[in-house]
């Protein structure tokens, strides 16, 4: 396990002194160079109540220009500090305003300490109380509580004992494995590298020591191995997968899984950056397996005796929503863990928590700063590993696919049910008893084909068609389908192969109905064709390419689209991908009967299969 | 463990993070490695070979060349990068040298705005290059420390620091808005002190001039530059003078100041370092404009 790397995430209320402390302790480390230190004594805030001449301590962190003239840090500073032992303290420090929240939690997620500062003269705030919850949530295993301005309350042991037993009371409900609590002035300098003689009542360590002690540094389970592939590195003569190791180790010869493929291998090699023939948690590696096998980015590697390791598409998370446009309903999202990425939804709020009172709160909304317990329901099954058991494998965020923003940060708890064990309920009533009911089978019917080549004209007039002859028909067509189903996705190539996606799996449950489905889409990507294609039978999909000749779709226009020349425009951005191998080929210039009547054929002739 | 096994271990997580964040950022469409000769652009780009290793590198590495480099650093440059599989790309505002801009002629911030921010941002736009991997370090200087390791720039380069986008674990959103582009900084949390000390583990080659050496050198303002051509003597007049100088840092000959010292190897400047502790950067004359120069020309597009 490294530990000699400690990332520590410098947390408090506003004005409690945090920048102070932290400026002071890179100073009295020796971390600063003293040109800084010298700019430090020169420049002063409007305001400033420092002397001139003395050393500003809180301007060597914050960095901003528009920080330094409202006097707060409004993002996350990183500072680098060696310790008299050799050990990196990597100082994240964040914010105290509660709209900069999100920041906090940011530095929480990677942290291993979490150095909390009080105000003596003041007690704990309820920031203070937010924040140490967000680290503990976070998974921040060890707390530094520094109560500072012990110079302003005279030193006195009673106000220390009297602060010593609030924080207590709040984190005894917190899950810290060590706590330290410490007497100091960032502005006087007591017990921040040498111990004061102001504070004689106090007989532990001084700050700088402190981050010394042994700490509960792990963020994974030593039990488990975890490899997410980033990438996979092609030379001539052979073919290795590369990523950085999430938890646990790996040998040469051992046996390894691929999830979610389930595809089983012997490691042959292991190219990492230490000891050879060993991937060790922490380290960046590259692997190469004794079979060729199908492995790509997102995938991931672990041990195959691990039966746990298995993929799943529900699960109950902790989620952190960061942005201030709320949660939707129903809304799509795409979810990042490393290198893996998948569509999914929020399926259900369960509480939200109340971060100074832990008590849970019903809400059918998330807010910016919300700390959620929701269930989320993933496109396909993949891997996530609970968050206590390891950071990286069960932490995600959630991006907004229109927008592209990261809108929350999650953190797994549990897998709600693995895949094997979803069972479709069996109904009594069923798809061929619904079919002898109407008296005809069901099909889908898909048309591809440009914007206005004629799909929805073809679809509307087939449904006509079968109307009359009493076969129930319905029409899907794109524009329905953008303004509800898919209202959250954009005209980009992902969002398209989710939008036919989306489209696929309605068709798939109107079949179940016993209806024939139309779709009218321009699905311009043959790969989200096929793989809607996958869903059916051989007698069930009749993929239709409406072959109209651009030239025609250009001059007919139907919705001005591409006179406008809305981006990402099939056929001018965006390129069409024509069917190699359709059902039937129609051109959307000829008489709209006469297109009509040969779709018809291809249903009558379904009727005759089983 | 003695304080060498704990620095060795810190160097190891250092390195482990930055070839994590090479790997992804290779996943992007058009990657770029922003090269500068110097030590970070030495540790960044042997970070690189390791990191895709045995494969090549996936991306090309762009020099951004001012005309004013030292000539051991184009020297070291062209050595360095024939023959080892890597794409170079030297660009140069051709437009701006053809102006006749110097460092003499239009003061230290326009020359840098036009043959540095402007050729940076017109070869990015030129080669399409969505992601843009810079060896920034956020020891470096004040503003840089709140740079993300991922750092999203809007339309134009701009970077918005109020903005970021919060980043967690080794999730990176790499989803790009239209006209949006990424900067990386796979060693953003090294410090001076573990670029030398990466550099002697690895026996990595440095451009000579980190090493003292009697050079001729003029002062202006102070500041001891080194003569590295006739322009400096023509655009100032002064006379050179021989002294033993070693650069801390490397830039653009006339805005590099050099140090007097007798340091000449790897070793010498890891035991200096331990003791003497000026920023790095207070030899970069550019930076020196205000104290927050540099976070106004990162607001502009440099890097």
């Amino acid at each position: 396990m490294i530990s000699s790397f400690i990332t520590t995430v410098v947390c408090g209320s506003v004005d409690d002194g945090k920048s102070t402390i932290i400026g002071r302790l890179l100073v009295e480390s020796g971390s600063v160079p003293l040109d800084h230190v010298e700019q430090a004594r020169k420049i002063r805030r409007t305001g400033s109540l420092i002397p001139a001449g003395e050393i500003d301590y809180s301007l060597l962190t914050d960095g901003l220009e528009s920080e330094r003239e409202q006097g707060i840090t409004i993002d996350v500073a990183f500072r680098q500090m060696e310790t008299p032992t050799g050990k990196r303290i990597n100082f994240a420090d964040s914010p105290g305003h509660e709209q900069y929240t999100r920041n906090m939690v940011v530095a929480a997620s990677g942290a291993d300490i979490s150095l909390l500062i009080v105000d003596a003269t003041r007690g704990p705030r309820p920031q203070t109380i937010r924040h140490a919850t967000v680290c503990s949530l976070m998974g921040v295993k060890n707390l530094i509580v520094a109560i500072n301005k012990i110079d302003l309350v005279n030193y006195s042991q009673d106000v220390f004992k009297k602060i010593v037993s609030e924080v207590s009371t709040f984190t005894s409900g917190l899950t810290f494995s060590t706590i330290q609590f410490i007497p100091v002035s960032g502005l006087a300098g007591d017990n921040i590298s040498a111990i004061s003689l102001n504070t004689s009542w106090y007989s532990g360590k001084t700050l700088i020591d402190a981050f010394s002690s042994p700490q509960d540094v792990s963020t994974s389970s030593s039990e488990i191995f975890r490899l997410p592939i980033q990438n996979v590195l092609r030379s001539e003569s052979s073919r290795s997968y590369a990523g950085k190791v999430s938890s646990g180790s790996l040998n040469v010869e051992s046996i390894v899984r691929v999830v979610p493929s389930g595809v089983t291998a012997r490691v042959s090699e292991i190219t990492g950056t230490k000891i050879a023939k060993v991937a060790q948690v922490g380290e960046s590696v590259s692997v190469t397996l004794d079979t060729d096998i199908d492995i790509s980015r997102g995938d991931m590697i672990v041990i195959d005796s691990d039966q746990l390791a298995v993929a799943s598409r529900v699960y109950t998370a902790d989620l952190i929503w960061l942005q201030d446009v709320p949660w939707q309903l129903g809304k799509s999202y795409l979810l990042k863990c490393g290198p893996l990425e998948v569509p999914c939804t929020i399926t259900d709020i369960k509480y939200v928590r109340d971060m100074d009172t832990q008590s849970q709160i019903r809400k059918s909304q998330l807010d910016i700063n919300d700390v959620a317990r929701v269930e989320i329901t993933l496109a396909r099954a993949v891997l996530l590993d609970r968050y206590s058991e390891v950071r990286e494998t069960g932490g995600f965020i959630l991006c907004d696919r229109l927008t592209h923003e990261t809108v929350a940060a999650g953190m797994v708890v549990a897998a709600q049910r693995r895949e094997s064990e979803v069972q479709k309920h069996s109904f009594a009533v069923d798809r061929s008893a619904r079919e002898s009911l109407a008296g005809h089978k069901a099909c889908v019917i898909w048309f591809t084909g440009l914007p206005s080549s004629g799909k929805s004209s073809i679809a509307d007039a087939l449904e006509t068609r079968l109307f009359n002859m009493a076969y129930r028909g319905f029409v899907i067509d794109g524009d329905s389908v953008r303004s509800g189903l898919s209202s959250d996705l954009g005209f980009t190539a992902a969002d398209r192969t989710e939008n036919v996606r989306r489209v696929g799996h309605v068709a798939e449950l109107l079949i179940d109905a016993g209806i024939i489905a139309i779709v009218a889409l321009v699905s311009p990507i043959k790969k989200d064709r096929d793989a809607v294609r996958e869903l059916f039978g051989s007698s069930d999909f009749y993929e239709i390419f409406v072959d109209t000749p651009f030239e025609v779709c250009l001059a007919r226009d139907s919705k001005g689209l591409y006179a406008r020349h809305v981006p990402n425009m099939t056929g001018q951005d965006q390129e069409y991908e024509r069917p190699t191998n359709p059902e039937l080929v129609i051109n959307g210039s000829f008489d709209i009967d006469h297109n009509v009547e040969k779709v018809l054929e291809l249903i009558v002739e379904r009727q005759a299969k089983s | 463990m003695s304080v060498s096994d704990e620095r060795n271990l810190v160097l190891d997580t250092l390195e482990s993070q930055a070839i994590w964040s090479l790997r992804e950022a290779a996943v992007f469409e058009r990657p770029v490695l922003l090269y500068s000769i110097g030590k970070d652009s030495t540790v960044l780009l042997h970070l690189a070979k390791k990191a895709f290793s045995p494969a090549p590198i996936p991306f090309p590495v762009l020099h951004i060349d001012t005309g004013w480099k030292f000539k051991e650093m184009i020297k070291f440059r062209d050595d360095s990068i024939r023959g080892s599989g890597v794409e170079l790309l030297v660009r140069t505002n051709t437009q701006g040298q053809a102006q006749g801009i110097t460092p003499f002629t239009h003061g230290s911030d326009e020359y840098t705005r036009i043959m540095k921010t402007v050729a940076l941002r017109t070869a990015l736009d030129e080669g399409n290059f969505t992601i843009a991997i810079g060896g920034a370090r956020r020891d470096e200087e004040r503003s840089r420390a709140k740079e993300r390791m991922f750092s999203l720039r809007g339309i134009a380069h701009s970077w918005e620091p109020r903005n970021q986008r919060p980043e967690f674990w080794t999730t990176v959103n790499n989803l790009l808005p239209p006209g949006n582009t990424m900067r990386a900084f796979p060693i953003s949390n090294w410090t001076e002190l573990d670029v030398w000390r990466y550099i002697k583990r690895e026996s990595l080659p440095v451009v000579p001039l980190y090493f003292a050496k009697e050079r001729p050198t003029v002062e202006i303002n102070g500041a001891l530059i080194m003569v590295d051509d006739e322009r400096i003597i023509s655009a100032t007049g002064l006379k050179p003078q021989t002294r033993s100088i070693r650069f801390r840092t490397l830039g653009c000959y006339p805005l590099t100041a050099a140090e007097e010292s007798t340091t000449e190897n790897v070793d010498g400047i890891i035991s200096d370092l331990e003791k003497t502790r000026m920023s790095e950067r207070a030899g970069r004359l550019i930076d020196g404009h205000g104290s927050s120069s540099m976070e106004a020309k990162k607001l502009e597009g440099y890097f």
